[in-house]
């Protein structure tokens, strides 16, 4: 039998403490830098990760590579078309102005370079319009109305998977980040170091969003870079709109780490903390977005066509306000256009008065669009706006709204773009019911004009929106991401800052 | 080193711990021994802050634990029966982790492998992975980790408890070396045996008391058994 030998003295300096020894907390951030590293290697050596980040990787590729194939192969048909639609317009021949403005010609909308990313609501609200005489039409060439309900599933844009799938990765990565560590009994021997929870958590943080970004950032320079090709070179504003759209889904993923950590620091167990993120997860990305669909519908209930075009030609007929019937307005302003003239009939005039007439007509049809599609947009963008009502519940919502309003894909891009189309009809028309009216004489309809008319025409040039413009109108978006980063961040500081190192134990 | 002052603990009102008084200075081992349920572990929870105590205190060289954990973790190392790592770290990995966090973030390879051998891990297991290790290779690891930190005092929960022989006789040496040079060992165990080899005194608990302390080089081993059972049949 060994005999322990006596307590040494109690003055004694262990000699295990060495002299150059620091204490973790004079170390913090070499700790978080520490702990960081450790992170990123476990998830690099975890199976299960790698698997899951290929397999996200993998999607956003497929997004990002389809999606610029779309759009390169839309930006070269809408050139082909406008070159084509340019050409007919000016190679119509001797044609009489109104006739030409009934025949008309088409404003393709332009594909943003960021759509490759995010196809928005684009596929849906349609990409071209036809400007004629009369008439507002609306817009044509919706992908989603040839699609079956099979395909749309299939529909995998890089938006949908960084919005969607990859908050899994996020879960997967961090729901046992303290919850697994307390059930396996290390988070006990991290503790008895004498480490900060903060830098636990910080490191852990760092960690995690660096096994992240070895997903997402060679995803984003792949989908710029592949943008950029396909793009024919992305303008300036081009790259400062991608780089917000870089910071807007990086909040997003700093969103869900927060909460992850949160989650996982305050569950008993990590299981409990996979099935609390998972509900999340299916409640922020599935049942929310629609739930607050559906109720947006009915709140701003779109109108069908059929009722639509009801409308506005029993408007047409029974006149604006107190305009009176067609008839009326006509008699109106062929009394009015012959006492400005000092004449007694409309031959005596020194204007064509079909000319006027037609523009008059045009006018009146530009009173009652305006009240019909203003309702319209309405409807849309209250839509819109109880979307985002959702994002109380989902934060997915907000970031959907930014990342579709910075690609340029979003409802009221749309309308910018509806809005400068028709008003450029408005001025051809204008401009050819002008020419019919001083040039025609007595010809009327009878009056042919030419090439020169043809290319003397306004064209057509949009001009989208500036970023603040579109930042502007996100203040609700974006406010929402920044209450839930201010959320996610104090829920994780509090959860960590309780963290119990024992399981099923309360202190 | 270690002290409790009428150290107390209650789980929803039931007590864990009552009263406890203890000393463990600087050098001496100061052994635990009880029942399970006894308040072994407890005790070690109060001086780690894992807990936090109804009433009393638990000090770390004077600091009070209670209202400064991480000034008393950082003098201690903590050893519990079932060392749990990073399975997919390998031990040099593990031991280079826990050993910058716990304030040695200076320690080359070779120093950390030092640490291992002499914590009694052969050379080539270093660089396995956690996931291939025994539980006596995980404890030499934590050992490891101890010796690294530079403990001023060892908490130990069942250290022997599944340990075979040899990888027993191999702690109780290095914790007598330990001892010797200035490390307040406390550990908690069921074993009467090691605690009357390793151990200075010999506290013997029982429904969350310190029923007696004992000298342990005033007893043999039979004579703590039959004051281990007397106090256990009381």
């Amino acid at each position: 039998m060994t005999t322990p030998s006596e307590p040494a003295s109690a003055q004694t300096s262990p000699s295990l403490t060495s002299p150059g020894q620091t204490s973790p907390a004079e170390t913090s951030p070499r700790a978080v830098a520490i702990i960081a590293r450790k992170e990123l290697v476990e998830s690099l050596r975890d199976g299960r990760f790698r698997a899951l980040a290929v397999s996200v990787l993998a999607l956003l590729i497929a997004g990002l590579v389809a999606g610029s194939l779309e759009t390169r192969q839309a930006r070269q048909a809408i050139d082909s078309a406008r070159a084509a639609d340019h050409d007919t317009w000016v190679g119509q021949g001797p044609r009489n102005p109104h006739s030409a403005a009934h025949f008309g010609h088409y404003a393709f909308k332009p594909r943003p370079v960021l759509s490759a990313l995010d196809r928005g609501v684009d596929a849906y609200l349609g990409r071209v319009v036809w400007l004629e005489a009369h008439w507002q039409d609306p817009f044509s060439l919706r992908p989603a109305e040839d699609r079956t309900a099979l395909q749309r599933f299939g529909d995998l844009s890089a938006a949908f998977t960084l919005q969607v799938l990859a908050p899994l990765l996020v879960i997967f990565l961090g729901f046992a980040a303290f919850a697994g560590e307390r059930e396996r009994g290390t988070l006990r021997q991290l503790v008895s170091l004498g480490l900060e929870a903060r830098t636990l958590a910080l490191g852990k943080a760092l960690g995690l969003g660096a096994a992240l970004a070895l997903v997402l950032v060679p995803a984003a320079i792949l989908g710029v870079a592949v943008a950029v090709v396909t793009g024919g070179g992305a303008a300036a504003s081009s790259w400062v709109d991608a780089a917000l759209l870089v910071v807007v889904y990086s909040v997003y993923f700093a969103i869900l780490l927060g909460l992850v950590l949160a989650v996982s620091a305050s569950a008993k167990s990590a299981r409990g903390a996979l099935v609390v993120l998972l509900g999340f997860w299916m409640l922020s990305t599935l049942i929310v977005p629609r739930l607050v669909a559906d109720a947006a519908e009915k709140r701003y209930p779109i109108p069908t066509p059929r009722a639509f075009y009801s409308a506005i030609a029993e408007d047409e007929a029974r006149g604006m306000g107190d305009l009176g019937s067609r008839a009326e307005r006509r008699q109106k302003l062929e009394q009015q256009v012959l006492a400005e003239h000092g004449v007694e009939t409309l031959e005596a005039l020194p204007v064509n008065f079909a000319g006027l007439s037609l523009q008059a007509s045009e006018e009146h049809s530009n009173l009652v669009y305006d009240k019909h599609y203003g309702e319209l947009w309405r409807l849309y963008l209250g839509q819109e706006r109880a979307h985002l009502w959702g994002a109380a519940l989902s934060p997915m919502l907000a970031v959907r709204a930014l990342s579709m309003a910075v690609a340029g894909t979003d409802v009221a891009r749309h309308r910018h773009f509806a809005r400068a189309a028709e008003s450029h009809r408005r001025e051809l028309v204008k401009f050819l019911n002008d020419d019919m009216t001083y040039n025609a004489g007595d010809a009327a309809f009878g009056y042919l004009a030419d090439e020169g008319l043809w290319r003397a025409s306004p064209t057509f040039e949009y001009q989208p929106p500036g970023l603040g413009q579109v930042l502007g109108r996100q203040l609700p978006a974006l406010a929402w991401l920044a209450l839930w980063l201010v959320i996610a961040l104090a829920v994780a500081v509090r959860a960590v800052g309780r963290l119990q190192p024992l399981p099923g134990v309360s202190s | 080193m270690l002290e409790a002052r009428s150290l107390s603990k209650e789980f929803d009102g039931h007590p864990a711990l009552t009263g406890l008084d203890l000393k463990v200075e600087s050098g001496e081992v100061f052994c635990l021994l009880g029942a399970n349920g006894a308040g072994k572990t407890t005790t070690i929870h109060l001086f780690l802050g894992f807990l936090t105590p109804t009433s009393g205190q638990a000090l770390v060289a004077g600091t009070e634990v209670a209202s400064d954990a991480l000034a008393a973790r950082r003098r201690l190392a903590y050893i519990p029966e079932q060392v749990q790592l990073y399975p997919s770290l390998t031990g040099l990995e593990n031991l280079g982790y826990l050993t910058a966090l716990g304030g040695r973030d200076d320690l080359s390879d070779a120093e950390l492998r030092g640490f291992l051998e002499r914590a009694g891990l052969q050379t080539e297991a270093a660089s396995r992975r956690m996931s291939t290790y025994s539980k006596g290779m995980r404890q030499k690891v934590a050992i490891a980790v101890a010796l690294a930190k530079g403990a001023e005092a060892l908490l130990l929960d069942e250290p022997t408890s599944g340990l075979d022989p040899k990888a027993t006789n191999e702690l109780s040496n290095l914790l007598r070396e330990l001892s010797q040079e200035g490390v307040a060992v406390l550990m908690a165990t069921h074993d009467l045996f090691r605690a009357k080899e390793i151990g200075h005194r010999l506290g013997i608990m029982k429904q969350g008391r310190l029923l007696d302390v004992l000298d342990a080089s005033a007893v043999d081993h039979g004579q703590l058994e039959q004051i281990y059972l007397d106090h256990m049949h009381d």
